[in-house]
């Protein structure tokens, strides 16, 4: 896994970030260089405050960093203007978050559309292609539950079918299995790698919950902003 | 999105519901007390409304309906020469006191309408014939007349009364708009009406006229002014006139003026907190969909069309209710209650601008807002 | 539609709807009820309105007495045409009536008287004329002769003072046969009873307030239109008019022009005593007309309608009309 010939997706140079100013000035992120690879399922790992989460938000495009490039799929992600933006990542990324962050007012099917609309893709046709996703998530007999009625691993992976639904080339997942129990983490991190890891998509996963790590391919540890090591992960049986 | 918006909106029925009563009760309060505010207002120019004819002549320095200033009898042939005059007709209109067979004194308000036209005279008559009016000593009475001085059991149509000591037979009911008074009206004839009240050196109250069709009347108000040094005023300008004397010289307008003020500041606030406590609360989902590449535009527009949405229905129901309310307690007549469009459009105007600003500071917030807090 | 699954959405759509509904019905302006006659309008585009009263057109005749006196017979009805010297009432005559008769019995005698003396003025003129037929001077004495002279002149002077008593005893006579004859009231001119305000046995003064019998001429009527001293320089005299009646204000009736009386006179009002201070003079214009087809009466009120000239509206035009405002009282 480790033969790196073609270009990195995401290519993360001299990255730095802080929050605040004066005093209270603290740096998160203190020059971080990081590649990404198509196919690739990292792990971004590392103790709490160590700016995992900063550094995924960057990636995505939500965060304006003070220096640095990041260029995603070849756009120079972080010089564009905020609206290309948003589009930009609409279109070639898809998000998990460790809150699911449903609309709880939507049905299953509706949340999973969400991503769709938002590109401007007919109601009906959203809704059949996130049935479709629901279906691929193994949720095909919950697609008009409201997520209240659903279990917190159920609505992880609608919250997986949402992030998959338009087929982004950029998965990004915050600590998708910390609401979780152990099972229910191992299943939607299982659920991942089957589901989302695929040949032209790079998945990106922050988490520090070390019973997940089998489920990478490489694993990037983060401590006081900067990257301390990168290492590929071996597993027991080939996947 | 706009489906993801109305979702997001209806979805959490305690919250619209709630969001829903805040603004339907805002809009009703204020709808109701600005309703009841203009009602009063409207009694208040219930001697020109009941009249209902286009141009009222008195005497220039008249400051309302009812504080009646005579004017020389030939006031009427000098308006009648005005250009553009298509009629003109005197009217009588003074106080006077009435004994009824019981002993009981009445004070009320004897209007005298020019005998051969009888323009002037309302429009429904209840009990009677209103022609009867000419007979001898006949005079018609109003409804609140009849209330007033005891009900039908005591005044009815053939009931003799006293007026300034001269006999006067009730010949018919009329209906009118209550007054803001209740001073009882009795109906008799121009020179009928001359020979009850005590000799004055001029008798003429007002001149009615009407401007020939198809001219500004406006212009033959103007030209009236001019040619004649009298105060000519459209029934409008007039009841307006009137109504700023009652503003202005009563208690009303202050104190119902404050409450009303005081209800539409309440409204309005409540209003315009609960829609905003509904997208705070919402600012996370929307922060969700930012992250998920939702433009500003998009989810301002999803903002917006849930305020005027939720704004709207509030509105809807809020003016339903309120005139379910007026519609049963004041269809009688006897609770002043009166519904404008201009008062229901400044409503919709207020709410809506409430709605939007509101909205607009949730967009600012938005826009403001990191969509990193999802990852939180 | 999503919308459309909310109750609240319809609940609102319903408020909506019966608010404009009730609105609808409240706010409708309800038109002036139609006046149960058509009030006056005037049918020239500038006009100078007023009111007028219909009077015959020579000015009444107010009949009076010409003594105070008991009346015996009243000749005519209201409403009776009458000729010139026709005899309107008849006052108590009783008293002259005897008068006459006392002075017609004073006639025979005089005249008996001078025919007595007639007789002695012949006897004499005969004596004198034989004495002086007798030309001797001692049968007849200058003394008899002279005598007797007198004598018959002093007859002819009494016999012309008997005529002169004769004269003025058939003067009386007459004097009161005319007397008499005016105790019998008579027709001025030609026309129409209007008023009868006594019947025989009343006792008629003099100067009382009220014509005993209103004399007039209704066959042509005119009008009397009263105008604001205000509007008086508007009026140009030919100018075109049109009256209707109370409550007939559709039925015109055209005026021809007659004259302006060019004194403006304290109005009149014409709804009760003129005991009250007077506010408003007027100008009274003349108008002429002929009898319409429905009746009309002498006394009645008109609604009148003065054409003016155009060229005279122009508000600036008329200074002492614009200025003057009503006083407050």
């Amino acid at each position: 896994m480790d033969d790196h010939t073609q270009p990195a997706a995401v290519r993360a140079r001299g990255i730095v970030k802080s929050f605040g100013t004066g005093d209270t000035q603290v740096t998160v992120l203190r020059g971080i260089d990081l590649d990404i690879y198509l196919g690739e399922m990292l792990l971004l790992v590392g103790e709490s405050g160590g700016g995992k989460t900063t550094l995924l938000s960057a990636i995505a495009g939500i965060l304006d960093i003070d220096a640095g490039d990041i260029d995603v799929l070849g756009v120079p992600l972080s010089r564009l203007p905020p609206g290309k933006r948003t589009v930009f990542r609409g279109q070639t990324m898809g998000f998990i978050y460790q809150q699911f962050n449903l609309l709880p007012a939507l049905t299953a099917a509706e949340n999973v559309a969400i991503p769709l609309l938002i590109q401007k893709i007919g109601r009906h046709e959203a809704i059949q292609r996130a049935r479709a996703m629901l279906d691929r998530v193994g949720l095909e007999d919950r697609t008009e539950f409201l997520p209240k009625n659903l279990s917190g691993g159920q609505q992880q992976r609608v919250a997986i079918a949402r992030a998959l639904v338009n087929e982004p080339r950029l998965l990004i997942c915050d600590e998708p299995t910390a609401a979780l129990d152990g099972p229910n983490g191992q299943k939607v991190m299982a659920l991942l790698r089957e589901v989302g890891r695929s040949p032209d998509r790079c998945v990106v996963v922050v988490t520090h919950d070390s019973r997940v790590f089998q489920y990478g391919d490489r694993m990037a540890r983060l401590t006081d902003g900067r990257i301390v090591g990168i290492e590929s992960i071996v597993r027991e049986g080939t996947a | 999105m706009n489906y993801v918006a109305l979702k997001m909106l209806f979805g959490d029925r305690a919250k619209y519901l709630m969001l829903l009563c805040g603004l339907t009760f805002s809009v009703m309060l204020i709808v109701q007390q600005g309703s009841i505010f203009w009602g009063l207002m409207m009694w208040s120019q219930a001697s020109i409304s009941n009249v209902n004819v286009p141009i009222w002549v008195t005497d220039p320095g008249i400051a309302q309906v009812d504080e009646v200033k005579p004017i020389a009898s030939t006031a009427v042939d000098r308006v009648r020469s005005v250009d553009g005059v298509e009629w003109a007709v005197p009217l009588y209109k003074g106080l006077l006191r009435a004994r009824l067979a019981s002993g009981d004194y009445h004070q009320i308000t004897l209007t005298g309408l020019e005998s051969s036209t009888l323009i002037g005279r309302p429009a429904e008559v209840l009990e009677g014939r209103f022609e009867d009016i000419l007979q001898p000593d006949a005079v018609v009475l109003d409804q609140w007349a009849v209330e007033r001085m005891g009900g039908p059991g005591i005044v009815t149509v053939g009931t003799i009364f006293e007026l300034n000591d001269k006999l006067a037979r009730v010949v018919a009911i009329a209906k009118t708009q209550k007054s803001f008074t209740n001073i009882p009206v009795v109906y008799t004839t121009y020179e009928r009406a001359l020979r009850y009240v005590p000799r004055e050196r001029r008798a003429l109250s007002y001149v009615l006229a009407k401007a020939k069709d198809g001219l500004v009347v406006d212009d033959v108000i103007q030209r009236i002014r001019e040619q004649t040094g009298l105060g000519a005023f459209t029934e409008e300008d007039f009841g307006v006139k009137t109504i700023m004397w009652v503003l202005k010289n009563t208690g009303i307008g202050i104190n119902f003026g404050t409450t009303i003020l005081l209800g539409f500041i309440v409204g309005m606030a409540i209003a315009g907190q609960t829609f905003y406590l509904f997208t705070v609360e919402n600012l996370r989902q929307f922060g969700a969909l930012k992250a998920m590449g939702a433009s500003g535009l998009t989810l301002a527009r999803m903002i917006l069309l849930q305020a005027f949405t939720v704004g709207l229905t509030g509105y809807g129901l809020g003016i339903g209710l309120a005139t379910v309310f007026g519609f049963l307690t004041a269809r009688g007549g006897s609770l002043p209650f009166v519904e404008t469009w201009q008062l229901l459009l400044l409503v919709l105007i207020a709410l809506l601008t409430i709605c939007a600003v509101s909205a607009l500071i949730s967009i600012v917030k938005l826009a403001r807002l990191e969509p990193a807090i999802v990852f939180r | 539609m999503i919308i459309g699954k909310r109750l609240s959405v319809w609940l609102a759509l319903l408020g909506i709807g019966f608010t404009a509904w009730v609105l609808i019905g409240a706010n409708k302006h309800e038109p002036m009820p139609t006046p149960i006659s058509d009030p006056p309008r005037s049918p020239y585009p500038h006009t100078v309105a007023a009111s007028g009263i219909i009077e015959a057109v020579n000015e009444n005749v107010r009949i009076a007495p010409p003594v105070a006196g008991l009346i015996t017979k009243v000749f005519v009805k209201v409403g009776e045409q009458v000729n010139e010297q026709a005899p309107l009432f008849q006052l108590d005559e009783r008293e002259l009536r005897a008068q006459l008769l006392t002075r017609e019995a004073a006639i025979p005698p005089l005249q008996a008287q001078i025919d007595e003396q007639t007789y002695k003025i012949g006897d004499l003129e005969t004596q004198l004329h034989r004495l002086e037929s007798v030309h001797d001077e001692r049968a007849v004495s200058e003394d008899d002769l002279k005598r007797t002279w007198y004598a018959l002149e002093m007859a002819k002077r009494g016999a012309q003072r008997l005529h002169a008593s004769l004269k003025q005893a058939m003067a009386q006579r007459d004097e009161v046969t005319i007397l008499l004859g005016r105790l019998t009231v008579r027709a001025p001119r030609n026309g129409t009873v209007l008023q009868v305000n006594v019947r025989a046995g009343e006792y008629a003064t003099l100067g009382s307030a009220e014509p005993l019998i209103l004399l007039g001429e209704t066959e042509q009527l005119q009008v009397r239109a009263d105008i604001d001293e205000v509007n008086a320089p508007l009026v140009v005299p030919q100018a075109r008019g049109t009256a209707s009646i109370k409550s007939m204000a559709n039925r015109k009736i055209p005026l021809t022009f007659v004259r302006i009386e060019p004194y403006v006179i304290p109005k009149k009002s014409l709804t009760g005593e003129n005991t009250e201070r007077v506010d408003t003079r007027v100008l009274q214009v003349i108008y002429r007309f002929e009898r319409p087809s429905f009746p009309v009466y002498a006394g009645q009120q008109l609604d009148v309608f003065i054409e003016r000239q155009s060229s005279g509206t122009s508000s600036g035009t008329e200074p002492p009309s614009t200025v003057r405002t009503e006083q407050p009282s």
